[in-house]
C-alpha cells in the first residue's frame, strides 16, 4: 500500500512534486529545507552492478544507460510528469496528418563536449548511426525502425520521414539509449572507440573508463540545456561522478551502508528494508513503464503450443506466494501484461489466479494422465517436460526454484538449465526452450508490440523480443492501429482490447511489476527521478554533509 | 573444537604433550565419519526433504522445527547440509581418483619410457603445471560446459600434473632398484615387471599424498559450485549454498556461515588425517 501511494506520487503529481523530490533526494522535503541552498563541488561516488563493457548508448541494451544516459547525454525529448513528450533539445515539433513526417525545431547554442555544435545535421547523423548495421544497435535502432530519412531544412530544423505512422516515436526519443552523440565522433571513430569514449552534450563528460572497474565523469562547464521540466538551468553542482562496478549484491549493500558510496543504482531487494531503516540513506522503489517480470511460454512448440497446457501451468503457480518470497516486500504482483504505471494500463485485464485443481483438470483432459516414478505426468510414455534455460550467474534467482517446485505439484517437470550468456542468446533467438523469463522496460505501451506482435518474433536475422512466438492476427491489427494514432481515446480502446486479448491467449505468466530500487545518502540533495526510467538523475544533485 | 583442545592442553605433565594433538585427530575422525554416514544414507539423518520449498517459511531462525533454520525459499538448512555431503565426497574422491589415475599413467610413461618420451611428457606437464589448478579447472569447464560431472572431471584433470611428477620421480628410483633388475634378469616380461613391481612401489607415496588431495578437491569443487559452475540449483551442494547464502548475508548470516563451516571443517579433517597418514608412512620408510 505504501508502495502504491509512493508510485502514485511520483508518477501523477505535477512538476511541483518533481521540484520537491529534486530537493529531497526521493521525497524528503523537510530535510531539504534544512540543507539550505545548493553547494557546488564534490564528487559523488556511485556504485552500479554490471559493466556493459561498452558505453555507446546506441550500441548497447544494458540498463546502465538509463542512468549514464542522463549523466553524459541529452535527448531530443523528455517525458513530463504525466508521461507525455516535452521539450529538451527539440524545443517544438509538428506531426503531419498522416503521422509519417515529424518536423523538429532544435535548441540553439548547444555544443557537444568536443566543441562540435548540435544542429539538424547532428541529429540526422545520430539517427543514421542507430540504424547503421555496423553499430549492431540492439535497442536504439529497433526503437526507431520505421525511420526512413531526414531532411535538413536549416541548422535548427529537421524533417524526419517515417515509412509508416509510429506514434511511440516521440516517447522512445526520450530514452537513455537514444541520447545524442557528437556527429564528429560518430563519423571519425570506430564502433570500438565509441564504446570506450562516447562523446555527448550532457552535464558531465566521460573522462576515464577502466573496464569492469570504474568510470569517471567530470562536470561539463557551461552546460545550460537541461529539460525545462527540471525547472533549473546552468551547469551541474557536482564536480564529478565516480562510478564503480560492484557485482555482488552483499558487497554493494554493505559498501553503501558503510558510506563508501553515496549512491547505488541497484539496491538488492533483500537489503531494501535495511536501507529504508538506515537514517543516513534515502531509498526509492520506483515502478517502471513497460512489461512486467514475466515468464514467456514458447507457443511455437509442444507442450505450450496447446493453450490448455499454458492455462494449466499458469493455474499451477501461486504467484502471490512467489512475489512475497522473492520480493522482500519490494515488488507488487503484476496483474496483467503491462506494468501499472504504463499509459493505457487496463486494470480490468486481470490474470486468472492460482488454482491447482483447475491445473490438474486441464492436464487430465489433455491426456497427461500417467505418472512416472518422480511424480511427473506422462502421456504415451512421454514425460511432461518443460525446458527452462536461464542465464548462468553465480547465484540463480530463487524464482526459478519456486516455479519449478510449484509446477511439480501439478505434474510438470520444469528443467531449469543454467547456460553461459552466449549460449543463452543462441537458445533464445533459436527458439530452443519452452519457458523463458525476463522484463522489458520501455516508456510506452507499445511494449506490447515489441513483446507480442508477429513482426517481433525472433528470426536468424532479427533479434525480436516476442519470446512467446505468439502470432495472433487480431492482436497484430490492434497493436498496429495503435502505432498509427495519437488520439488518447482510440489508444485507450486499442490497448485495452489488446490487454484483454493477451489474458485470453495466455502467452505467459506476469509475476511482478518491474521496479527500480536505488538509494542515495541523505547528504546528497537534489536528485531527480527520471520520468522515462524511474532511475536517479544527478544533473542538479549536490552534496552537503 | 578449540575449547576441547584447550581442555586437553590443561592436562598436566608429559601425558598432555602426547595428547595435545590427539583430540584434533579424534574430532577430525568423528566429523569425517559423520560426513561419510550422511553421504551414504542422507535420508536416514535428514529431518526433511532438502528440496521442499515453503513460500511462507523463508529465513526462519534455528528452532525446534528447523534446527539450522531455513533458506531463502523456505527449505530446511540442516536437511540440505546433510544431502550436500554426498556431492562433496563424490567430488573429493572422484576428482582425486582421476588425478591419481591420470598422473600415474603419465608418470609411468615418463619414468619408464625413453628420453624422448620422457622429455615430451614432462615438458607438457610443466606447461600444464604453470597454470594454477583452479584456473586449469575453469579452462576445462569452459571447454566442456558446466555441471557436476564436468566439474569433477575438471578438478581431477587439474590435479594430474602434480601426481604425474611424483610418480615419475618414484618410477625413476624404483626402476633402478635391485629387485626390479633381478626380475629383469630372471626374464620376466617388462609389462609384468611394471605391473607387479614398479607400479605398487611407485604409487604408494602418491596414495598418501592423495588423501590430503581429497580435501583440496572438495574445496575446489565447492569453489566451482560457488561460482555457479558446478552443481545445479536447487540441488543441495555446499558451495552453491554458500554462494546463495552470501547474497543474503545481511538478512541471515547463518545461511553463508553453515555451508562455509562445513566445507572448512571437512577439508581440515581430511588434511589432519592425511598428514597423520603421511607422517606415519614417512616414519616407516625412514627406518
Amino acid at each position: 500500500m505504501r508502495l502504491s501511494l509512493r508510485l502514485h506520487a511520483v508518477f501523477t503529481a505535477s512538476a511541483a512534486l518533481l521540484l520537491l523530490s529534486a530537493c529531497g533526494g526521493g521525497g524528503a522535503g523537510g530535510a531539504a529545507a534544512a540543507a539550505g541552498p545548493p553547494v557546488s563541488g564534490g564528487i559523488l561516488n556511485l556504485s552500479m552492478s554490471q559493466d556493459p563493457l561498452c558505453l555507446d548508448p546506441h550500441a548497447i541494451s544494458s540498463d546502465v544507460e538509463q542512468i549514464f544516459g542522463r549523466i553524459q547525454f541529452d535527448n531530443l525529448i523528455y517525458l513530463d510528469s504525466k508521461g507525455n513528450p516535452s521539450p529538451w533539445l527539440a524545443t517544438s515539433w509538428q506531426i503531419s496528418p498522416d503521422g509519417k513526417t515529424y518536423t523538429f525545431r532544435l535548441r540553439k547554442g548547444v555544443t557537444f563536449s568536443d566543441g562540435v555544435a548540435f544542429n539538424a545535421d547532428a541529429v540526422k547523423v545520430n539517427f543514421q548511426q542507430m540504424l547503421n548495421p555496423a553499430t549492431r544497435s540492439p535497442l536504439a535502432g529497433p526503437y526507431i525502425a520505421p525511420y526512413q530519412y531526414s531532411k535538413v531544412i536549416d541548422d535548427d530544423t529537421l524533417e524526419v520521414h517515417l515509412s509508416r505512422p509510429y506514434s511511440p516515436f516521440l516517447n522512445v526519443l526520450a530514452q537513455g539509449w537514444l541520447g545524442m552523440e557528437s556527429p564528429k565522433a560518430i563519423q571519425q571513430d570506430t564502433p570500438a572507440q565509441l564504446c570506450e569514449k562516447p562523446i555527448g552534450s550532457g552535464p558531465f563528460v566521460l573522462t576515464n573508463y577502466t573496464k569492469n572497474q570504474s568510470v569517471t565523469f567530470t562536470k561539463r562547464q557551461g552546460y545550460d540545456w537541461a529539460p525545462s521540466t527540471f525547472n533549473h538551468s546552468g551547469a551541474a553542482y557536482l564536480a564529478g561522478i565516480n562510478v564503480s562496478w560492484v557485482g555482488q549484491d552483499s558487497v554493494r549493500y554493505n559498501s553503501l551502508a558503510s558510506g563508501q558510496y553515496q549512491a547505488t543504482g541497484y539496491v538488492p531487494a533483500q537489503n531494501a528494508a535495511a536501507v529504508k531503516a538506515n537514517p543516513n540513506l534515502s531509498f526509492s522503489n520506483i515502478d517502471r513503464i513497460g512489461w512486467p517480470f514475466a515468464l514467456d511460454y514458447n507457443t511455437s512448440r509442444a507442450p505450450f503450443n496447446d493453450i490448455d497446457l499454458r492455462r494449466a501451468f499458469t493455474a499451477s503457480l501461486n504467484v502471490p506466494a512467489i512475489v512475497q518470497t522473492i520480493g522482500f516486500g519490494q515488488r507488487q504482483q503484476a496483474t496483467g501484461f503491462l506494468d501499472r504505471t504504463t499509459q493505457y494500463y487496463d486494470p480490468t485485464a486481470k490474470m486468472p489466479g492460482f488454482d491447482r485443481a483447475l491445473a490438474n483438470r486441464l492436464l487430465d483432459q489433455a491426456g497427461w494422465t500417467g505418472r512416472d516414478a518422480a511424480g511427473y505426468r506422462t502421456k504415451d510414455g512421454k514425460e511432461l517436460l518443460v525446458e527452462f534455460p536461464v542465464t548462468q550467474t553465480a547465484t540463480i534467482s530463487p524464482v526459478y526454484d519456486l516455479v519449478q517446485a510449484q509446477a511439480k505439484q501439478a505434474g510438470f517437470h520444469v528443467d531449469v538449465k543454467p547456460l553461459p550468456l552466449a549460449q543463452m542468446t543462441t537458445v533464445r533467438y533459436g527458439g530452443d526452450y519452452d519457458l523463458s523469463s525476463g522484463v522489458w522496460h520501455t516508456n510506452t505501451p507499445d511494449v506490447l508490440y515489441i513483446k507480442y506482435a508477429t513482426f517481433s518474433i525472433p528470426t536468424p536475422n532479427r533479434l525480436g523480443q516476442n519470446a512467446a512466438h505468439l502470432s495472433d492476427p487480431q492482436l497484430d491489427t490492434w497493436l498496429e492501429q495503435a502505432r498509427e494514432t495519437t488520439d488518447p481515446a482510440t489508444l485507450k480502446k486499442l490497448y485495452g482490447q489488446a490487454q484483454h486479448r493477451l489474458i485470453d491467449l495466455a502467452p505467459g505468466v506476469p509475476i511482478y511489476d518491474n521496479s527500480v530500487l536505488w538509494a542515495v545518502s541523505k547528504s546528497v540533495h537534489g536528485v531527480i527521478t527520471d520520468t522515462s526510467h524511474g532511475t536517479p538523475v544527478f544533473t542538479y544533485a549536490w552534496i552537503k554533509e | 573444537m578449540s575449547a576441547l583442545a584447550e581442555t586437553a592442553a590443561a592436562v598436566p605433565g608429559t601425558v598432555a604433550r602426547r595428547v595435545t594433538l590427539r583430540p584434533g585427530r579424534i574430532l577430525a575422525g568423528l566429523f569425517l565419519t559423520a560426513i561419510v554416514v550422511a553421504a551414504l544414507v542422507p535420508a536416514l539423518l535428514a529431518p526433511q526433504d532438502p528440496l521442499a520449498i515453503s513460500t511462507d517459511g523463508a529465513f526462519l531462525h534455528p528452532g525446534a522445527a528447523h534446527l539450522l533454520g531455513t533458506d531463502e525459499s523456505g527449505r530446511d538448512t540442516l536437511s540440505r547440509m546433510i544431502y550436500g555431503a554426498r556431492p562433496s565426497l563424490i567430488m573429493g574422491l572422484g576428482a582425486t581418483a582421476i588425478g591419481v589415475a591420470g598422473g600415474t599413467l603419465l608418470g609411468l610413461i615418463a619414468g619408464l619410457g625413453n628420453r624422448i618420451t620422457e622429455g615430451a611428457v614432462m615438458r607438457l606437464i610443466d606447461v600444464v603445471l604453470s597454470v594454477p589448478e583452479l584456473l586449469l579447472a575453469l579452462v576445462v569447464i569452459t571447454l566442456l560446459g558446466t555441471g557436476v560431472s564436468n566439474a569433477l572431471f575438471a578438478v581431477g584433470f587439474a590435479a594430474i600434473p602434480a601426481y604425474a611428477r611424483i610418480v615419475r620421480a618414484q618410477a625413476h628410483i624404483v626402476r633402478r632398484a635391485t629387485y626390479v633388475e633381478a626380475a629383469g634378469t630372471l626374464g620376466i616380461r617388462r609389462v609384468t615387471v611394471i605391473w607387479r613391481h614398479v607400479l605398487p612401489n611407485a604409487v604408494r607415496p602418491v596414495l598418501v599424498l592423495a588423501t590430503i588431495g581429497i580435501g583440496g578437491a572438495i574445496g575446489a569443487g565447492a569453489s566451482l559450485s560457488f561460482l555457479g559452475l558446478g552443481a545445479k540449483p536447487p540441488a543441495a551442494e555446499w558451495g552453491d549454498m554458500l554462494s546463495i547464502g552470501m547474497q543474503y548475508i545481511s538478512n541471515d548470516w547463518l545461511l553463508a556461515a553453515i555451508p562455509g563451516a562445513a566445507v572448512t571443517l571437512t577439508v581440515l579433517s581430511v588434511t589432519v588425517l592425511g598428514r597423520e597418514l603421511r607422517r606415519r608412512s614417512e616414519g616407516r620408510t625412514g627406518r
